[in-house]
């Protein structure tokens, strides 16, 4: 019997002590959120999302919350969101902001605003663009000198590019790597660039260069003519490499007045650049504003917000808007409805929005709210994070 | 569960090498009346549950949340059991295997409280209160009386109450299964607590494992849930970690065989 009497024993001992254990974490309330939301920039492949409101900076990384209340940080009041370029950095986990001369980084353990002082080559202030390196180096790009031949008997000339590296030091913002690459005046435009997982910088203009490496005793490139119906081709903007070897961009810089009409799709060689027209490939809703901003690629997919535009006068409408995803492959294009809900009626009061995973983030006048893709529900996020944030 | 594996892993062990001398015996469904046992149990304040996590309770103290775990908690003050217990295989007469049904009505206090035994509101928060920082509410009262509870265990039986033909004095069971509760039967009529409005906290099964001696027709039983779960949280008052076991259930009662 007393073999029975320890079986048993051991049997309630090892069983009740089967105990599982969820850790709640008092967390810093993201009260931020609930002020007009400016900004929000959704980093799909990495779950990462920047927020940007009148009262601060809201980061997300998975389930992680880090904020940046302007109560503490008031370097944040003075940047203007709204046409900031937002990078993410998936190998430091570091957002990077450019608003004008103003380079703010922040991460779970950084916050550093730098402001740039450089004298750059005066024809070419504006002209430059900004990319992330694999390693999570910011970099930039631009002119750095005009070249005429007066032997040419042309009035065309060359502009140089020059590849910047951001250094941030209180006098030196950028290290300088000064290339003998050339647009030509005629097809003279804003550069654009792109890191390749290998490295390479590829120059989106004509001709594209690829940059196989630089540094500033050397600099080696290949250059691709386009040419063809094409050679109209200067850059385009916010471009993207597809895995399947295709360099993609916008034919304009979209904003909420200026919806994309086309994309830019070349290959890393000498085929003829082509355009996919939005309009001729997909059927825009009557109601719509056409496609404002650009969310997201993947691999030969890109996705847009197509804007609907209603507010109280316009009265109610059901939809907010629509994701159209477009497959640049076979020039397929599908609209999924943003329906309004009792807490977002109008789209008027909407300044921003994108997607991470099954989630619309929705930066309004008011707060920021999430629109839940399997379930058309939209709610408040503060609220959300009380339901999701405390469990980890 | 575990427990429940650990016990059929055993079964074969105890029972499959004395397969081949014919001292195992099925259930028969013809035989049935020989195969069933009748008890009928009590206790008295020596009975309490405790219900998973269901959601938190949150206080904002200084822009800080701090969420506590909230739960339905059953406080039983008497309750009485039939409980219905099929041999399903039984070796010789020194062992059998029973799959027993224990269902319960309990008279008990129900409630559904915070770590901190905040009484917790289910009523929907309004916009306003969210723009208040507040985003949980308290209701007044306990939430209603009584409980009901359902069963199902599967135990090894030893000794006495084994068999029918076991003269033992003592014997012994084992048991492991889930347990289904469900309360409170009444709400708490003198508040203004909606039955609907609970809903999602008045149910909930555990496993449990269950120790049973038994002396003549008498049982002994002491039931535990054998998956709880600790919830570690922070109040905004005290800072330091606080502990709340979830999930439980303890119970020491008192049955009689009824017949053979």
């Amino acid at each position: 019997m007393n073999k029975w009497i320890t079986l048993i024993l051991v049997l309630l001992i090892g069983t009740t002590s089967c105990v599982d254990e969820i850790d709640l974490r008092p967390f810093e309330l993201p009260s931020l959120t609930k002020s007009t939301v400016r900004r929000v920039e959704a980093f799909e492949l990495d779950s990462a999302l920047f927020v940007a409101t009148d009262e601060g900076v809201m980061l997300l990384y998975g389930d992680e919350q880090i904020l940046f209340d302007a109560g503490s940080y008031d370097e944040l009041l003075e940047i203007e969101w709204t046409n900031a370029e937002v990078l993410y950095a998936p190998t430091t986990d570091i957002f990077w902001v450019i608003a004008d001369s103003a380079f703010l980084r922040v991460g779970r353990n950084t916050f550093d605003l730098h402001y740039d002082r450089t004298n750059f080559y005066a024809p070419t202030k504006s002209y430059f663009d900004y990319a992330l390196s694999p390693d999570g180096k910011l970099y930039r790009l631009g002119y750095y000198d005009e070249v005429w031949d007066p032997n040419s008997g042309s009035f065309f000339s060359d502009y140089m590019i020059g590849i910047y590296e951001f250094v941030g030091n209180p006098n030196n913002t950028w290290k300088e790597t000064q290339t003998d690459l050339g647009v030509n005046s005629k097809f003279l435009a804003d550069p654009t660039f792109v890191f390749a997982e290998n490295g390479d910088l590829i120059i989106n203009t004509n001709p594209v260069y690829v940059v196989t490496s630089f540094n500033q005793s050397e600099v080696v490139a290949d250059s691709i003519s386009k040419t063809g119906s094409g050679f109209k081709f200067r850059t385009s903007y916010q471009p993207y490499l597809s895995e399947t070897g295709h360099m993609y961009g916008l034919f304009s810089e979209p904003t909420f007045l200026t919806p994309v009409v086309a994309v830019v799709d070349h290959a890393l060689n000498e085929e003829e650049v082509r355009l996919h027209a939005l309009d001729e490939n997909c059927e825009m809703p009557s109601s719509s504003q056409g496609a404002v901003k650009l969310l997201d690629w993947q691999s030969d997919q890109a996705r847009f917000f197509v804007q609907v535009f209603s507010s109280p006068q316009t009265g109610e409408s059901e939809e907010l808007g629509y994701i159209m995803t477009f497959d640049l492959a076979s020039d397929q294009c599908s609209l999924r409805s943003l329906r309004s809900h009792p807490d977002l009626k109008w789209s008027e009061g909407i300044n921003d929005l994108d997607i991470l995973e099954d989630k619309v983030y929705i930066g309004t006048r008011e707060e920021l709210m999430v629109y839940d893709l399997n379930t058309d529900d939209v709610t408040s996020y503060l609220f959300n994070a009380i339901e999701n944030l405390s469990v980890q | 569960m575990r427990g429940l594996i650990v016990i059929l892993a055993l079964i074969p062990t105890l029972l499959g090498a004395q397969e081949a001398d014919k001292s195992l015996y099925l259930l028969s469904p013809r035989h049935i009346e020989t195969s069933i046992r009748h008890e009928i149990g009590v206790s008295i304040g020596t009975h309490w549950s405790k219900s998973q996590m269901w959601t938190t309770f949150t206080t904002v103290e200084d822009g800080v949340a701090y969420p506590e775990p909230v739960f339905s908690r059953v406080i039983g003050v008497g309750a009485l059991t039939y409980e219905p217990r099929l041999r399903l295989l039984e070796y010789k007469s020194v062992a059998s295997l029973s799959l027993d049904i224990p269902l319960t009505a309990s008279f008990s206090v129900v409630d559904v409280l915070s770590g901190s035994r905040r009484k917790y509101s289910a009523e929907p928060l309004t916009e306003q209160e969210i723009n208040s920082n507040i985003f949980s509410k308290e209701r007044s009262g306990f939430l209603g009386l009584f409980h009901g509870e359902a069963g199902a265990l599967l135990s090894l039986n030893f000794g006495q109450g084994a068999t029918l033909e076991n003269t033992k004095a003592i014997g012994w069971t084992v048991s492991a299964g889930y347990n289904y509760l469900r309360g409170p039967l009444f709400m708490n009529f003198f508040q203004d607590n909606k039955r609907s409005d609970y809903g999602q906290f008045m149910g909930w099964a555990t496993p449990v494992g269950r120790l049973g001696m038994h002396i003549d027709r008498f049982v002994l039983y002491y039931m535990i849930g054998l998956n709880p779960t600790r919830v570690i949280y922070q109040t905004g008052s005290t800072f330091e970690p606080q502990i709340e076991m979830t999930r439980t259930y303890n119970r020491l009662s008192i049955s009689v065989r009824l017949g053979r």
